[in-house]
C-alpha cells in the first residue's frame, strides 16, 4: 500500500484502521502539517499567566511556544520559542514573569509581546529589518471559557465555531469551583514509547475498563466494602453515553453533564471530554498530549482546583488524583502498560495491520446538531476522532 | 552536625537505623510488601514530591500516601492484575550516607541517600535521592511514622513509578 | 523541554531584597549613607550598580514598559558597539 498516496484510505468505511497509522514516521510527519498547523490547538489555561509578564513555555503540536501575557496591553501572545538569530530556545524555564526576554546565545533581545528590542554589536549587520525580526507569533490566538487556544494558520473558523458542541462542556469545566477553577498544582509528567494517538483513545474508552483497571476496581471495593457499580453502569447504565460532538470531539457522560459522577472520587468532573487533537479532560484533570514522534509521546496531566475552596479541600483533590494517575498512580500506569507499551510491542506484526475501531458502530443514534449518540462502552470518541483526522489528513480544510 | 556528633544519638544508635534502613530496603527488594507495610505507623505517611520545592498542599506530588493508600498499593500489587507490575520490577536499593539529624517529638529524624536500580521488560533504570524517614524507636527496632523521597528525576517525564520505592 | 529547574524567585537577607529570573538577577536595598534615601539596585551578574531617589522612583510609577525599551536594547547599553566590550561579564 502507497500511503502516502490516499492516507483517508487507511480508515476504512467499515471502520478498519491500518497499523500505519500509529507506525508510520511519514504519517507523523503528515499529521505535524495537518493536524498541528490549521486547527486550534491548546497552549494554556488563563489562570497560568495572570499577571502582565507571565509566561508560560508549552507545545503548539511539536513546536515549542511561549504564552505571554503583554507587559503593557495584557494581551495574551503565543510566540515560537526560537530566537530569530540562529535558533535557540529564548525562554527555558517552565513558566516566569519577564516583560523582555534576552537569548542567552547572543543577547538579542524582544519585548514580551515578541518584537526585536535590539541586537548586541549592532555594527555588525547592515540592513537587518528588526520590524520583521520578531519571534514568530501565532497569527490567531483565543480564548474560551479560560482555555487559551492558538492557530498557526491566518484565517479559518474562529474557535468558538472550531470548538462547536464542546463548548457546553468546556463551561461546566470552567465552573466546578464556587469561584472558577485554577491550574495551579503543577502538571504530573509521564512519557511512553508510542503513538500519541493511543492515549487520545484511551481518555474515553469504557471497554478497558473492567479489564485493565481490575486492580484498581478491586482496590475500591476494598475501600467502600463491596463491588463498586462502575462496570455494571457501563455495560447497563443508559444516562452513561458516548457522543460524537463533531469537529473530532467527543464527550463521555455519567447522568447529567452538570452532575454525573462515575466513581464518586472527589473533584472528578461530571464528564470525560476530548477536544481535537490533543486536548482531554479526565477524572479531575486538564490532559495535554504532546506528539514527540511516531512512536514517543509525553503526556502532561495538571489537577483542576476549585477557586474559592479551602486548601485543605483543594489538596484533597491533588490525593484522589494522586491515587489513580501520575507515575505512581494505581490505575493510569496500567494504560500505559498495556494500551501503549503492549499495543506498541504488538503492533510490531504488521503482516496483518488491520485494527478494528467498529464497536456500536451498528447502533449510533443521531442526536441534535449534527451529533452521534452510542452507549458507554462503544468506540464513539475514536470514531469521532478519526471522521476529523480522516478529513484533514485526507487534504480536506 | 550530626546526632551523633551532639551526643543525641550514639553509635550503636546510628548502627540499628542502618540495620533497619536496610532490613527495609530487603522487604521492598523482595516484594515482601505486607511485612513492609507492617513497618509504618497507622498515622504514617509515605511522600514522593515532585520537583524542587515539594509542597503537598498546593503542588502535585507523585505519591502523598497515607496509611489507607500504602495498604491499597499493597493490595493491588498482589491481586495479580496489576498490569504495570507484570512482571513486577526487579529492584535493587542501596542506602548510603544514613545520618542521625536529631529529634522530632521524640521520634528520630533519619537522612540518608537511596540508588535504586530497576529493571523492568529489558529496561533498566536508574532512580536517585535523597531520604527523610521519621523513625519511632519500637519494641527494640523501629517503625516509620514518615519517608520522604525527594527523587533527583521527580520532574520530568516517567513511565512507571508503580513499584515501591 | 529539559527538567525544570527553580531559577525564579526572591529572597530576602536582612534588608536585602533579591530577584531572579532566567534572564536576570539582581539585589536591592535601603541605602542611607547620602544625605537622604536611596534605592540601591545592583546587578549581581556584572556588579553594576545604580542608586534611585524618591522622586525618581516615584516618576517609574509613569513607567509603562515599552517606554524602558531603550535600556533593553543591548546596543545601547552594555553591548555597543561603539563603546567597545564591557570589562565585566556581559548580561
Amino acid at each position: 500500500m502507497t500511503l502516502m498516496s490516499d492516507p483517508a484510505a487507511l480508515i476504512t468505511n467499515d471502520w478498519r484502521i491500518h497499523g500505519s497509522v500509529y507506525t508510520d514516521p511519514e504519517i507523523f510527519a503528515l499529521e505535524k502539517d495537518r493536524l498541528f498547523h490549521g486547527p486550534w490547538l491548546y497552549v494554556a489555561h488563563e489562570s497560568e499567566v495572570r499577571e502582565p509578564g507571565d509566561y508560560k513555555t508549552t507545545y503548539a503540536g511539536t513546536q515549542p511556544v511561549i504564552v505571554a501575557r503583554g507587559a503593557d496591553d495584557g494581551e495574551l501572545r503565543v510566540l515560537l520559542n526560537r530566537c530569530r538569530h540562529r535558533g535557540s530556545m529564548v525562554c527555558q524555564d517552565e513558566s516566569g514573569n519577564a516583560n523582555y526576554f534576552r537569548c542567552p546565545y547572543h543577547g538579542w533581545t524582544y519585548r514580551n509581546s515578541g518584537e526585536l528590542r535590539g541586537i548586541t554589536y549592532d555594527d555588525g549587520y547592515a540592513g537587518l529589518e528588526r520590524e520583521q525580526l520578531g519571534l514568530v507569533r501565532m497569527p490567531r490566538v483565543q480564548s474560551f471559557a479560560g482555555f487559551v487556544f492558538a492557530s498557526f494558520a491566518e484565517d479559518g473558523p474562529s474557535l468558538e465555531d472550531y470548538l462547536g458542541n464542546a463548548k457546553p462542556y468546556l463551561e461546566i469545566v470552567s465552573q466546578q469551583g464556587p469561584g472558577g477553577i485554577r491550574l495551579s498544582a503543577g502538571s504530573h509528567r509521564l512519557t511512553y514509547k508510542g503513538n500519541w494517538k493511543l492515549q487520545v483513545e484511551n481518555t474515553i474508552d469504557n471497554y478497558h475498563f473492567g479489564f485493565v483497571h481490575r486492580s484498581f476496581l478491586e482496590v475500591l471495593a476494598d475501600r467502600i466494602g463491596e463491588v463498586p457499580p462502575i462496570v455494571k453502569n457501563i455495560l447497563q447504565n443508559p444516562e452513561w453515553r458516548t457522543i460524537d460532538l463533531g469537529n473530532g470531539h467527543s464527550v463521555h457522560e455519567f447522568g447529567d453533564p452538570h452532575t454525573g459522577n462515575n466513581q464518586g472520587q472527589l473533584g472528578d468532573l461530571p464528564f470525560n471530554l476530548i477536544v481535537f487533537p490533543n486536548l482531554c479532560f479526565v477524572g479531575a484533570q486538564l490532559r495535554h498530549i504532546l506528539p514527540r514522534a511516531a512512536d514517543r509521546t509525553e503526556v502532561r496531566l495538571y489537577p483542576i482546583l476549585h477557586e474559592g475552596e479551602s486548601d485543605e479541600d483543594n489538596a484533597a483533590i491533588l490525593r484522589v488524583h494522586e491515587g489513580f494517575y501520575g507515575p505512581a498512580g494505581m490505575g493510569g500506569v496500567d494504560d500505559i502498560e498495556v494500551a501503549f507499551d503492549r499495543v506498541h510491542a504488538g503492533m510490531e506484526a504488521t503482516e496483518q495491520d488491520w485494527l478494528i475501531m467498529s464497536r456500536g458502530a451498528h447502533r449510533e443514534q443521531p442526536g441534535e446538531d449534527g451529533t452521534l449518540i452510542g452507549h458507554a462502552a462503544d468506540e464513539v470518541p475514536q470514531r469521532a476522532f478519526y471522521r476529523q483526522w480522516r478529513k484533514l489528513m485526507g487534504g480536506a480544510q | 552536625m550530626s546526632a551523633t556528633d551532639t551526643g543525641v544519638a550514639s553509635e550503636s544508635a546510628v548502627r540499628a537505623v542502618e540495620e533497619f534502613l536496610y532490613h527495609e530496603a530487603d522487604l521492598l527488594d523482595s516484594r515482601r510488601y505486607e511485612e513492609w507495610l507492617a513497618l509504618y505507623t497507622d498515622d504514617a505517611i509515605y511522600w514522593i514530591p515532585q520537583g524542587d520545592e515539594p509542597d503537598h498542599v498546593h503542588h502535585v506530588s507523585i505519591a502523598y500516601d497515607d496509611h489507607r493508600r500504602l495498604h491499597e498499593r499493597v493490595l493491588r500489587l498482589a491481586s495479580g492484575f496489576a498490569f504495570s507490575q507484570d512482571p513486577p520490577s526487579r529492584t535493587c536499593h542501596v542506602v548510603g550516607n544514613v545520618r542521625v539529624a536529631g529529634e522530632i517529638d521524640g521520634d528520630l529524624d533519619v537522612r540518608s541517600n537511596l540508588v535504586l536500580a530497576e529493571m523492568r521488560r529489558g529496561v533498566q533504570s536508574v532512580y536517585a535521592g535523597q531520604v527523610t524517614h521519621q523513625l519511632v524507636p519500637t519494641g527494640g527496632s523501629f517503625m516509620v511514622r514518615r519517608k520522604t523521597i525527594r527523587l533527583i528525576n521527580s520532574d520530568i517525564p516517567l513511565s512507571n513509578l508503580t513499584f515501591l520505592i | 523541554m529539559s527538567a525544570p529547574h527553580r531559577r525564579n524567585g526572591a529572597g530576602a537577607n536582612g534588608g536585602r531584597l533579591e530577584l531572579t529570573s532566567e534572564f536576570a538577577s539582581v539585589s536591592v536595598e535601603l541605602d542611607l549613607t547620602a544625605n537622604g534615601p536611596r534605592l540601591r539596585i545592583e546587578n549581581q551578574q556584572n556588579r553594576r550598580v545604580v542608586y534611585l531617589d524618591p522622586l525618581e522612583l516615584a516618576s517609574l510609577t509613569w513607567l509603562d514598559h515599552e517606554s524602558l525599551g531603550p535600556f533593553l536594547d543591548p546596543s545601547r547599553t552594555g553591548w555597543s558597539s561603539h563603546e567597545g566590550a564591557p570589562d565585566d561579564a556581559d548580561v
